[in-house]
């Protein structure tokens, strides 16, 4: 299982808010991947937070900036609306790309994408929200604030259909809480699910890995290491404990 | 003593992760320059052909621009190649990823893994670390087990087995990790994404491919 560290950025800093609002300011996300590099993070997720609103310049001088230091995947998101934004994110320096509103208001934009850069480098993010009154979840964009109206379920067997190769599964109602992983979510998705599955949202100590099992290929965790309230190799011992196999 | 060669050409193709590549390298201790033609490519030079993106779309570029010619004649010339992931998959003659032929500088195909690990836990794409099991080259085995970043749908079948120095296991099914033979070596996983243990690989292989005491 892999470990991932999960860096919301906005103008080059890292942010981190609750249920993806109220974000705050962490400092430059350049230190913060180096320092989870040298941790032990199996892989660096940027999810460029304005991209879609701005320009991307300031998220290529991240990523240039980081590839110089930091020799794990660097997975990056945010505002790719087109096969030519997603060709200049590789140009700067990801090795994968996740795409989310784009894709939600173009589902064509995912068959595209795998065309030009093949299934394994073109990830799917889901910023998923619970439904109270059904047991079910709604899709959101633009780093969660519009509800799209299409169901989880649905949206990753459609993604996986036209070519999708891995899902990032964000619960909007536990990120940022640290108080664990939205399993019923999880266990939903991850029942039917052919490609890898990363999960994100509500990671807070080790005991919430006890629930997880074989068919989660990594867990994207951002509050938990960026307040130090728990560092990777943590994390790693007690997967390695529960039996997964970690990176050696 | 022979001189130790440090430049390494990065063959530039439309998408790949050259500049992750280009600094590994340099990391390690090369100097590195980004190419897209190889006519000046001679004995003892040395080439990584990086790879992110689709097989049909990179033999479609290098077709158009008849550098698939001119690749079978700088593995003739001795100039060293290292193919990583998808640079090790054009290495071979065709893919399922489309029907354009593949370089040819070794016998055998690429196959999607759907065909051999479909509805597994592990699911494909096999994104992620895998232990990588190592034989045949003396000075990499001590990497034997070491975890290395995969990031593939299609895994190389070659037509010869004894290329084969590097094989990982999902679900007790062999994938081969790593092929070299002479002057022409390829590994599927990524050492300029696995970490210092990566890097420190990479170092190894390129001696080893270089012939270096």
């Amino acid at each position: 299982m892999r470990v991932i560290s999960r860096l919301d950025i906005k103008n080059n800093y890292l942010i981190k808010g609750l249920a993806l609002e109220g974000l705050r300011q962490l400092g430059p996300a350049a230190d913060f991947s180096k320092k989870y590099y040298e941790d032990g993070a199996d892989e660096i997720i940027y999810i460029d937070t304005v991209a879609s609103l701005y320009s991307r310049d300031g998220i290529f001088d991240l990523l240039k900036d980081t590839v110089k230091e930091v020799f794990i995947p660097i997975s990056v998101g945010g505002g790719i609306r087109t096969v030519e934004d997603a060709y200049n994110y590789f140009l700067n320096g990801a090795d994968k790309i996740f795409i989310n509103t784009a894709a939600v208001i173009n589902p064509g934009l995912i068959n595209k994408l795998v065309t030009d850069f093949g299934s394994a480098n073109v990830s799917l993010s889901i910023e998923a929200k619970k439904n109270h009154n059904k047991q079910d979840w709604s899709v959101y964009t633009s780093s969660g604030r519009d509800d799209s109206k299409k169901n989880v379920v649905e949206w990753v067997k459609e993604a996986v259909d036209r070519g999708i190769g891995e899902v990032l599964l964000t619960s909007i109602d536990n990120d940022g809480f640290q108080k664990g992983f939205d399993l019923d979510l999880i266990t939903k998705i991850s029942e039917d699910i052919e490609v890898p599955l990363v999960i994100s949202g509500g990671f807070g100590e080790v005991t919430h890995l006890a629930p997880l099992t074989n068919n989660i290929s990594g867990i994207a965790i951002g509050s938990a290491l960026h307040y130090e309230k728990i560092t990777v190799n943590q994390i790693k011992t007690q997967l390695e404990k529960l039996g997964y196999e970690t990176r050696k | 003593m022979k001189q130790e060669n440090n430049l390494v050409h990065i063959f530039k193709t439309g998408i790949s992760n050259h500049l992750s590549v280009e600094h590994a390298f340099r990391k390690i201790g090369y100097k590195t320059i980004d190419i897209e033609k190889l006519d000046s490519l001679g004995k003892g030079d040395i080439v990584i052909l990086p790879g992110v993106g689709n097989y049909k779309n990179i033999m479609n570029q290098l077709q158009e621009k008849k550098l698939d010619h001119e690749f079978k004649r700088i593995a003739k010339n001795d100039v060293k190649i290292l193919g990583i992931c998808l640079g090790m998959q054009i290495l071979f003659e065709s893919s399922e990823e489309g029907d354009e032929k593949g370089l040819g500088l070794f016998e055998g195909h690429v196959s999607n893994l759907d065909n051999k690990l479909i509805k597994t836990e592990n699911k494909t794409p096999n994104i992620g670390w895998r232990s990588v099991l190592f034989k045949n080259i003396d000075s990499i085995e001590k990497y034997n087990k070491n975890s290395f970043y995969f990031v593939h749908q299609y895994e190389v079948v070659p037509k010869d087995n004894t290329i084969v120095f590097a094989t990982i296991n999902i679900e007790d099914k062999e994938i081969i990790a790593g092929v070299g033979r002479d002057n022409v070596y390829g590994v599927q996983f990524h050492p300029e994404k696995s970490g210092e243990k990566g890097l420190d690989f990479l170092s190894t292989l390129m001696n080893e491919i270089l012939g270096n005491e």
